[in-house]
């Protein structure tokens, strides 16, 4: 890669953090949005140990997914009211690559956190250690295709009336086997059955979205703003 | 074959072929209704609440078969920009929500008697719920943007995105399936099925094709006519200038 | 139908709903938009041209 371009993502990834915290309040929301869901299943469905074990690794998926969905929205409406984004149509280095740089930032400062704070959660649903684990091991691999697949759809919508809603609407069937998998290994993993392959699909699933993702982005922003 | 590319020329190359295609589709349809509720033979185990199969496969046929041909459509219209490529896709999208919905509506009628609830999370009724809001996602997004073109040549985008996901989708809802109920049959329109239930089932399905192609003809018209409307020749077509 | 007659003529029923009822709006759009473009192409067609005022007059 050229140093061009390497500055060029190095530098959007910096803006873009260095732009959430001045609105540290505002980057706040997802995680807490976070905790809301997690904590409205058990005041929800009762208190039980048993049932909440049980929930909790697809309580916290389903957070998760959510969380991301909310945060999503921001990752090109801002760029697209000040101006930025037609900066980065303009540029010289390849869009994909750009996006794919906006996608890192995006993980940076939404999956990561979610990744961070899943532990906490965890405890509060008593799962156990070993579930805990394969569960991070999910978010690992899930939260970064959520960002990434959850890229076309912002940018499919970026500027539209709605377009949050509109967003989670055209994700939410895409995002489905992630979901599936992820708690299904989780799944599998509280009841002592064998995790591995689940965890594999997602890698899988994560690898085609790197590849994938980005170039549909870019063409996604390329056709909203020809 | 190229020169029915240009929107005019589409425009009454399909108005001749509407009346006959259509005619065609009522004639095996009511072959079809003839033969599959009247001819062919009660079944051994469901009695003659499988006919409902007779509406509810090619329902389910047509969802993914028009999907892929908005998909392919979508694929032309972003890489050469066809306008004629565009109306289809767009105007194969409700046909296909359609039939998707009448695939879900069908599949309960048919399930409510043989497992006694409305709703079961069999791997097939789910896959078509999730194929329903890919094509509600994609309605709505076309809807949303204002100039038209661009609105199908983003939606086309979406198209395409899901058609890469249906098959992983449909693969880890079955996955999903198997794992958390007994493999119970649930397989509608095995292909182990007797021949004159299947020959009924054939016509119907060749029905249910004519009847997606004639309203597509019918719809892409109708867009091919907005889209163009600033254009002269769609004036003198409407007033019968040939 | 054996019994289980609600539920299959409720499917062909809905089929029947679903499909004619589709068939019949999008026929009726075509009409509609066919009719709207013909008076909008005779208004047009028969309106006369329209002279532009080069005189550097006021325009009505």
């Amino acid at each position: 890669m050229e140093r061009g371009l390497v500055h060029a993502c190095a530098w959007i990834v910096k803006r873009d953090l260095l732009l959430l915290w001045r609105h540290r309040a505002e980057a706040a929301n997802p995680v807490l949005f976070f905790f809301v869901i997690a904590l409205i299943f058990p005041l929800s469905l009762g208190p039980e140990p048993q049932m909440l074990q049980s929930v909790g690794p697809g309580v916290i998926w389903i957070a998760a997914l959510l969380a991301t969905l909310l945060s999503l929205e921001a990752v090109f409406r801002s760029d697209l009211e000040d101006g930025s984004l037609e900066q980065l149509l303009l540029s010289p280095h390849p869009l994909t690559l750009l996006v794919m740089a906006k996608i890192l930032s995006h993980w940076l400062t939404a999956g990561l956190p979610l990744l961070l704070l899943a532990p906490i959660l965890g405890l509060q649903f008593g799962i156990a250690g070993y579930t805990l684990g394969v569960l991070l091991l999910t978010l690992i691999l899930g939260t970064p295709a959520l960002s990434l697949m959850g890229a076309i759809g912002v940018a499919l919508t970026a500027g539209l009336r709605a377009a949050g809603i509109l967003a989670t609407l055209l994700l939410l069937p895409l995002y489905v086997p992630i979901l599936i998998f992820a708690t299904g290994a989780t799944a599998a993993a509280n009841r002592g059955l064998a995790w591995g392959p689940q965890l594999y699909m997602l890698g899988a699933l994560l690898m085609l979205a790197i590849t994938l993702a980005p170039l549909a982005a870019a063409a996604a922003l390329r056709i909203r703003n020809s | 074959m190229q020169q029915l590319l240009a929107p005019k020329n589409f425009y009454l190359w399909s108005g001749r072929w509407l009346r006959p295609v259509a005619w065609a589709t009522g004639l095996c349809t009511l072959t079809g209704l003839y033969w599959g509720l009247v001819v062919a033979p009660p079944d051994y185990l469901q009695g003659d609440s499988y006919r409902i199969m007779f509406v509810h496969v090619p329902s389910a046929w047509m969802s993914l078969f028009v999907y892929a041909v908005m998909a392919g459509a979508g694929a032309v219209a972003l890489v050469w920009r066809i306008k004629v490529a565009e109306v289809v896709a767009s105007a194969s999208a409700p046909i296909g929500a359609a039939f998707t919905a009448l695939a879900l509506m069908t599949g309960s009628l048919w399930g409510k008697p043989m497992w006694g609830t409305w709703w079961v999370w069999d791997a097939r009724l789910t896959s078509e719920l999730l194929l329903l809001f890919l094509y509600l996602g994609y309605m709505a997004l076309e809807q949303a943007i204002e100039d038209r073109r661009t609105a199908t040549r983003a939606a086309a985008v979406l198209a395409l995105v899901g058609a890469v996901d249906l098959p992983i989708i449909h693969y880890s809802v079955e996955w999903w399936h198997t794992l958390h109920q007994a493999p119970t049959v649930t397989r509608f329109g095995a292909p182990a099925i007797h021949g004159s239930m299947l020959a009924p089932l054939l016509v119907m399905a060749l029905a249910f094709f004519g009847y997606y192609v004639s309203l597509l003809l019918v719809r892409a018209r109708c867009e091919l006519l907005e889209r163009e409307r600033t254009n002269p020749w769609v004036g003198e077509v409407c007033r019968g200038i040939p | 139908m054996g019994g289980y007659g609600f539920y299959v003529w409720s499917a062909y029923g809905v089929a029947a709903v679903v499909m004619l009822g589709l068939l019949g709006s999008s026929l009726a759009w075509h009409r509609r938009l066919t009719g709207q473009l013909r008076n909008k192409s005779r208004r047009s067609a028969s309106a006369p041209p329209v002279a532009l005022d080069k005189t550097g007059g006021d325009w009505p």
